[in-house]
């Protein structure tokens, strides 16, 4: 490389890299905590977006206290809470507490009412923390505009009328430093109590994880039900609306049209013994347990059995059949039917489902491909 | 940092992943336009969590497209010795049956319209929507967000009605009582074009149910209820979410909790879009009370909202005003035009009147 080469090299690099730098520089200012000024039209409101930014007891926060309880209340703490997670808890809960007694001393006396009683609301968030029975509370530590702490029509805490009084004016600025201190309190408090609930929260959604599960295997594991049978096995259907039900253990299948495999029996006349053919339960009935391993709760053993009626088109003699059909793990159906196969009386023909054919004889792929129709998934081989 | 997770929940309609991103968009190119939020972006507060529930529907069609493919496929084998005009008959009667049950080509009836009719008439898709949704806004409530809020749209606010009500009413723990809103809730509920009332079941009454605003240790579900309906949208028309002064009940929330907003932006050219949820997330009256919900009521006062709502009509009236000056253009004769169709236009303009 030339000397001209490497110095052009040298400067395009530079100009790039302090490029690079004003980018960061400048999405870092987009992102950071601003200092509220006293003399600003809407002090309210810049503290609003400075706690909304996580800046008063989130992670922007750079005060030690705030480390020490995001420390204890890091996500992954609170879903696997060990052994000392409720002391712990407790234990940042009562600096808060230590912090908010060293704010009532600094604060000027327009807020001491309100400190009292924020210092009153983080002793009962303490004990509560302390008991595992109690409930948290993190929704009732959470802002509304400058109140918390809501009961009824009005806010237990509600810095808006100091900070209104004080600003603008000679007390803006402290009044502003003790609302910071005020929020970070808050929100310290609220991050420990979501905290103490996240285990809860944790097994509702393992809860709710299991039931949809189940829900899934009931409309994609068992007999698939066209929209009428689903309006009535909804109509069936006992679970209450108010709450998450458990989905039903049966299914009533009517008019459900599908294809089996028919057994003409073999002889003169029936070339070929296996073929696909139209039918519908016309109703039956199917019923199934539930099981769980490993904690996945799946279905079960399955059973049920309808009457049928087959159609074939094509066929010389009679085109409608009629029979019985028994099912087995929603997948393996065996019938029995009897109809005119064009021998001029009546035969029992037997019917087989996809599924029961691929065990029992074991059809190549290529030819349950072409029964399936495209797009379907390939049938396995049954050893 | 640790972020507010903003759930999104879509009306009826065929879905995919991120389609919520046309919605946040609208949300995330507003966000900037107010003084406090100058140089921020919405995406530094919220993390958005778009919420999935028509691919159930969507599955449910597929299954039985599938098992009809079988049928037509075995049909057409049983057929292959017919002729052919009588096969073609068959075929086509079958794929009239099917497109009427939903086995065949998808129709806006049953990509849209039965996604309501499922919903509200089926207790069994209904339940398989609702622990499904539930499963999701749950994700939202853990310790690695700061609080979540909702914005649901159509048939979804009815979907995050039942679910909620039913998130607080279940006992999904063993041996444990149901999850309570002291613990977690959403801050702002923001139904828009709320449907809740118009699909409500016997058993959990949009005016009785636990999704309420106000005082947590009251058991309400959410903090704030913007109840956003659109003047001229007509799915309300029916039985419109209204409630009068017993709810909630009096003396036990704050009026900005409960927040009753009636947009009537339109854009003349595309009427239809009126139920949109993007068309109404881009009017000030729906998108600030959002922004104030879930950053603070005093980010934008009252006077710059004043400012925004001024601005966004008189944008829409002079949208709507070349509208229909275009479209009066187009009625302008040419001046080789003969007299006949002169006299036909000067009638039409003398004819024009407001409905």
């Amino acid at each position: 490389m030339s000397y001209r080469r490497f110095l052009i090299c040298v400067i395009v690099c530079a100009v790039a890299a302090r490029w690079s730098a004003q980018s960061v520089h400048a999405a870092e200012a987009a992102n950071a905590c601003t200092a509220v000024s006293p003399t600003a039209a809407n002090v309210m409101g810049q503290i609003q977006v400075n706690r909304a930014a996580d800046c008063y007891g989130g992670d922007k926060d750079t005060s030690a206290l705030a480390a020490r309880v995001l420390k204890v209340a890091a996500p992954q703490m609170c879903r696997q809470p060990s052994s000392t997670f409720r002391r712990d808890l407790t234990g940042a809960a009562q600096s808060l507490e230590t912090q908010a007694e060293v704010l009532a001393g600094r604060a000027t006396p327009e807020w001491n009412v309100l400190i009292a009683a924020l210092r009153r609301e983080l002793n009962r968030s303490t004990l509560e923390l302390q008991d595992v029975a109690t409930t948290a509370s993190a929704s009732d530590w959470s802002w509304n505009g400058a109140d918390t702490l809501q009961r009824g029509t009005i806010y237990l805490i509600s810095y808006g009328p100091v900070l209104q009084r004080l600003c603008p004016g000679e007390g803006c600025a402290a009044a502003i430093t003790t609302a910071e201190d005020v929020n970070r309190l808050v929100n310290l408090t609220a991050i420990l109590n979501q905290c103490a609930s996240a285990k809860r929260v944790a097994g509702t959604q393992k809860g709710l994880t299991e039931l949809d599960a189940e829900w899934n295997s009931y409309f994609f594991k068992t007999r698939s039900q066209y929209v009428w049978e689903l309006a009535l096995n909804s109509a069936r259907f006992t679970g209450k609306d108010n709450v998450f039900a458990e989905p039903p253990n049966d299914q009533i299948m009517l008019f459900h049209p599908g294809v089996a495999y028919e057994y003409v029996g073999g002889g003169a006349g029936h070339d070929k013994s296996y073929e696909p053919i139209v039918m519908a339960d016309l109703i039956g009935y199917n019923r199934f347990g539930w099981s769980n391993a490993n904690g996945t709760t799946s279905i079960g053993t399955a059973l049920g059995a309808s009457i049928v009626a087959t159609y074939s088109p094509d066929n010389q003699g009679s085109h409608v059949g009629y029979g019985l059909m028994v099912h087995a793990y929603n997948t393996y159906s065996f019938g029995v039917t009897r109809r005119d196969t064009g021998a001029g009386k009546k035969d029992t023909t037997y019917l087989v489902s996809v599924d029961l054919m691929k065990f029992l004889l074991n059809p190549s792929a290529q030819a349950m491909q072409a029964f399936r129709g495209a797009g379907a998934p390939a049938a396995t081989t049954v050893k | 940092m640790a972020k507010h997770a903003l759930v999104f929940i879509h009306g009826m309609g065929e879905q995919t992943q991120g389609w919520h991103q046309p919605a946040l968009d609208v949300l995330s190119k507003a966000f900037p336009t107010y003084e406090l939020l100058k140089n921020r972006s919405l995406t530094d507060f919220v993390e958005p969590v778009p919420i999935l529930y028509s691919d159930f529907f969507t599955q449910l069609r597929n299954t039985w497209k599938t098992d009809v493919g079988q049928i037509k496929l075995a049909l057409g084998q049983e057929l292959q010795a017919a002729d052919v005009p009588q096969r073609d008959a068959i075929n086509n009667r079958f794929d009239s049956i099917a497109n009427t049950i939903g086995a065949g080509t998808d129709s806006f009836v049953w990509t849209h319209a039965m996604d309501v009719v499922l919903y509200r008439f089926f207790s069994l898709t209904r339940q398989r929507v609702n622990v499904s949704v539930g499963k999701q806004i749950v994700a939202a409530a853990g310790p690695e967000f700061r609080g979540w809020s909702v914005i649901a749209h159509s048939l979804g606010t009815a979907v995050i009605h039942n679910t909620l009500n039913a998130l607080y009413s279940t006992a999904l723990i063993p041996g444990q009582p149901p999850l309570k809103p002291q613990e977690t809730r959403p801050k702002v509920l923001a139904m828009v074009a709320n449907v809740s009332r118009v699909l409500q079941l016997p058993a959990v009454k949009v005016f009785s149910s636990l999704v309420m605003p106000g005082d947590a240790t009251q058991g309400r579900a959410c903090d704030t209820y913007l109840n956003v309906r659109h003047v001229f949208d007509p799915f309300m028309f029916p039985q419109p979410f209204e409630p009068d002064n017993t709810w909630p009940t009096p003396g036990t929330f704050v009026p900005s909790q409960y927040q009753h907003i009636r947009p009537s932006n339109i854009d003349i050219q595309k009427l239809t879009d009126v139920h949109d949820l993007e068309n109404y997330l881009e009017n000030p009256r729906v998108h600030v009370p959002i922004f104030r919900g879930i950053v603070g009521p005093d980010v934008i006062p009252d006077g710059e909202f004043q400012e925004k709502c001024t601005a966004f009509d008189k944008k829409i009236a002079a949208a709507e005003l070349n509208a229909i000056r275009e479209a009066l253009e187009q009625l302008i004769p040419a001046k080789t035009a003969e007299w006949s169709q002169i006299l036909q236009t000067i009638f039409a303009l003398s004819g024009l009147k407001l409905p």
